[in-house]
């Protein structure tokens, strides 16, 4: 009988995949299905050094599962897919259903060849961009020691090759794709590599690649909510001379101040440079919620107390699941970046360029072909979500990606939403819809309301 | 031979008797669709009321901090009337209803938590589920701006975390959800093959005997032993054969689920429907012999029915049990019919390790029963055409 019971077993688990096996990985409460393939480091070297690449798959829980499986492409550059998926596998529920999730992390991060840097708690540190700096070189040293310490190889080209390579060990005859941020490039080179392996696309916060990075979007989300604090009367009452502000934080910098550690109450005494406050502004704003503090938070720094900005920012907060793998976000931005970086006036956009020409003068370059920043018709559907408060990715990148995709492209904006839509009320259920209907361009897309930018947060006075 | 012929026989009278063959038949048949659509529509609603988009507000203008996130959730805000009470006992509404204060915003900015009030009626069930739901949004509002309140003082929110708790299963698969809808499914088999089982044995037993053919029957040299187990061939076959339609019966049902989520959660294979009959056929062989001996001592039908409800009552008794302990089962869980059989498929939907002791001892227990049952019917057989 205990034989009986085995052969049952061994039945129920015969659907299982052989290329993969059962692991525990941090957020899934239940065994999940691991695998990784070995890819050779250099792609015009095949026999040279290898590297793993791992990769995590949700199996569907329908017997008669759906042949194509959805690819999940996380953000950055230096997200690691797997390391992600316990707060997306929530997205994916329904999707799950019929077909398998898969979460592949790209070269450069989480499990595969990871290109980590250390990053700094201290205080000093944080306000000390030089000091910044410094750390990203020593950090690129150690990198170069590793034996897969080539940093030439980790594009978005060579890495979409490694998606491919998975689709094929796990024999899935077409994917859909789902990319957020930069994953929305990921996306759209597997598509112009392997446009004839996509079913569907869906695009959350377009990175265009023929679009090159900049620090304007961080300056107009910013502008955005000086004008829309004008038109509220409350914010309007409480914060009057906003924009003034603003202006005058940046002219008194620098300044020394004593800086708490948010999560440490650690004190010290630092000295506040105008790119600090750039820096910290710009991460505030990836977050509607967020930005609804920074109009206490920059009347505050303007006062000289810019602990609020420094908490709000989350600079000093534990590393979490969405941690960047530094290595590989630089070995992917001095690529594919660093030569057409824009000259730019205004304040976000000479921050961002100068960060950025700064790492790259000395970090390698990886070769990345022409044809990577073109955009060809789609002959898959693709939907594309952008959040009209969105400091990165705004809607009019979509746009553009939406007119070169041609007419199976559908793009979605919400006007008060920030970065990343697929957290939305109703946009995990579109997405669904999409994937799963027989005629995408049929998908009614009319549950995305528009909503509200939160209400700006006041003081309580007692 | 004689026990074939005997079983001819039996079985040809039970088949004789067509309406009530029918009815036997069509509703162990008709059981199954109605449980799965039932099931698919409660389903569905619970999924209606989880989807809802709306809230209905009373005082929505006191709190335009509240009611700006409840809109970032997707949220549409539909004012509640005056007369929101009345409307919530009549049942015109199937949500509750969130009552705002007047003095909402101006507690808030004071910094004093301002009370909210979450109206349902108890009389009105759809409006309870629709409690939860409020629930987890207010409790979102309060997370965020809890968040801000601290971020804005200068201190991390991280400091309100300090210990990660995340869940860890044993399980083998997450998708364990269909075991639990399959496990009721044991007691309707079990339900259904008393109710055939019942009929079959009393009309082959008490049946006869107020008809008056049990003593021309009895005339024949034949021994007890072959009349008892000829007897209980017919019922027996009879009761295993609806098991196997009633088995059957789920896999045209499925159709009838229009949830999806229901629809791939419960899937029912060849393999599910094995197991099902391989554990309850030995049971059902059982009781058809335990049915029949009680019935025997019955002078007319309405007597043996009235003792074999006995076993209709106990059998839902015995299940209970299983469902209200806690822990694992205890060994003596193995020797009671009925209880051992539910307890030893819910094991195997679960994907549990089973003993051998606990494969073995509900068939070693229903073998018992049949020959006790049998040995008695053979041996009153003969003295209650006597009586």
């Amino acid at each position: 009988m205990q034989a009986f019971v085995f052969l049952l077993f061994l039945g129920l688990l015969s659907s299982a995949q052989a290329a993969t096996k059962p692991c525990r990985i941090d957020g899934f409460p239940q065994e999940v299905q691991c695998g990784q393939i070995a890819r050779p480091l250099d792609p015009a070297d095949p026999q040279g050094r290898q590297i793993q690449i791992h990769y995590l798959v949700l199996r569907a829980q329908d017997r008669n599962q759906l042949a194509d499986p959805v690819f999940f492409l996380a953000g950055g550059p230096g997200q690691s897919a797997i390391n992600v998926a316990g707060w997306a596998e929530h997205l994916f529920s329904k999707l799950q259903l019929r077909r398998d999730v898969v979460f592949v992390d790209q070269r450069g991060t989480g499990r595969s060849a990871p290109l980590q840097c250390p990053e700094s708690q201290d205080l000093s540190k944080l306000t000390d961009s030089e000091g910044a700096l410094h750390e990203i070189k020593r950090c690129q040293a150690s990198l170069q020691k590793l034996p897969y310490g080539d940093l030439r190889f980790f594009t978005t080209s060579i890495a979409v090759q490694d998606l491919e390579a998975v689709r094929l060990a796990e024999g899935y005859p077409a994917v859909n794709l789902v990319g957020v941020s930069y994953g929305t490039r990921v996306g759209l080179e597997y598509l112009r590599q392997y446009p004839q392996a996509v079913r569907r696309v869906v695009l959350d916060g377009v990175l265009p690649p023929d679009y090159a990075i900049s620090g304007s979007d961080i300056q107009k989300a910013l502008d955005s909510l000086f004008t829309d604090c004008k038109s509220d009367a409350r914010c309007q009452r409480v914060y009057p001379n906003l924009a003034q502000s603003w202006r005058d934080l940046l002219a008194s910098t620098p300044k020394a101040t004593v800086l708490k550690h948010p999560r440490l109450n650690t004190e010290a005494n630092v000295t506040i440079s105008r790119d600090s406050v750039l820096g910290m502004v710009s991460a505030v704003l990836y977050s509607p919620v967020n930005s609804a503090g920074l109009p206490f938070a920059i009347t505050e720094a303007k006062a000289g107390r810019f602990n609020p900005l420094l908490a709000l920012s989350g600079q000093t907060a534990l590393p979490n699941a969405g941690k960047i793998f530094a290595g590989m976000h630089y070995s992917v931005w001095c690529a594919e970046e660093a030569g057409r970086l824009p000259v730019l006036d205004d304040d976000f956009g000479r921050f961002r360029s100068e960060t950025y020409r700064k790492v790259c003068a000395s970090w390698p370059r990886g070769a990345v072909p022409a044809a990577f920043y073109t955009l060809a018709k789609s002959a898959s559907p693709v939907l594309l979500l952008s959040g009209g408060l969105d400091p990165v990715t705004p809607p009019q990148h979509a746009t553009h990606v939406a007119k070169a995709l041609g007419a199976k492209a559908r793009h979605v904006v919400l006007g008060k939403s920030g970065h990343g839509m697929l957290m939305q009320s109703c946009v995990d259920d579109l997405v669904y819809r999409f994937i799963n209907a027989e005629d995408a361009q049929k998908t009614d897309l009319s549950c995305v309301k528009p909503i509200p930018r939160p209400v700006v947060w006041v003081l309580p006075k007692g | 031979m004689m026990i074939w012929e005997i079983f001819k026989k039996e079985w040809v009278d039970s088949l004789r008797d067509k309406r009530t063959m029918l009815v036997v038949i069509l509703s162990s048949l008709m059981g199954m669709p109605f449980f799965l659509f039932i099931s698919s529509e409660a389903y569905s609603r619970m999924d209606e009321q989880n989807e809802k988009r709306f809230i209905r507000v009373v005082g929505a203008q006191y709190a335009p901090e509240l009611i700006n996130y409840i809109a970032r959730q997707g949220f549409e805000i539909k004012t509640a009337g005056a007369g929101y009470a009345k409307k919530l006992h009549s049942k015109e509404y199937t949500e509750p209803v969130l009552l705002l204060p007047q003095n909402f915003s101006s507690q808030y900015a004071a910094g004093i938590a301002p009370r909210v009030e979450i109206i349902s009626d108890l009389a009105n069930k759809d409006t309870q589920l629709g409690v939860r739901p409020i629930k987890v949004l207010l409790q979102g509002f309060m997370q965020e701006q809890a968040g801000l309140n601290l971020s804005l003082r200068g201190i991390s929110a991280e400091i309100l975390s300090v210990i990660q708790v995340e869940e860890r299963h044993l399980s083998r698969a997450k998708n364990q959800q269909s075991a639990g809808l399959k496990e009721m499914l044991p007691f309707m088999f079990i339900m259904t093959l008393l109710g055939v089982g019942m009929y079959a044995a009393i009309d082959t037993s008490a049946g006869e005997r107020e008809r008056g053919s049990l003593e021309p029957l009895m005339m024949n040299p034949v021994s007890s032993w072959h009349f008892a187990l000829g007897k209980w061939a017919a019922v027996g076959m009879l009761t295993v054969c609806v098991l196997f339609f009633n088995v059957m019966s789920i896999f045209p049902s499925l159709f009838l689920i229009k949830n999806e989520v229901l629809k791939i959660a419960f899937q029912f294979s060849i393999k599910d429907a094995f197991v099902f009959l391989a554990v309850l056929c030995p049971l059902a062989l059982a009781i058809a012999a335990l049915q029949i001996a009680v019935a025997i001592n019955g002078k007319s039908h309405k007597e043996a029915q009235a003792r074999n409800s006995m076993l209709m009552l106990l059998a839902p008794l015995a299940l209970v049990i299983g469902m209200l302990k806690q822990g694992a089962d205890p060994v003596w869980f193995s020797w009671v019919p009925l209880l051992a059989q539910n307890q030893l498929i819910i094991k195997i939907l679960n994907g549990e390790t089973l003993s051998t002791a606990e494969v073995l001892t509900p068939v070693l227990v229903c073998v018992v029963i049949l020959l006790a049952s049998l040995s008695y019917t053979a041996q009153k057989m003969r003295g209650v055409v006597m009586q």
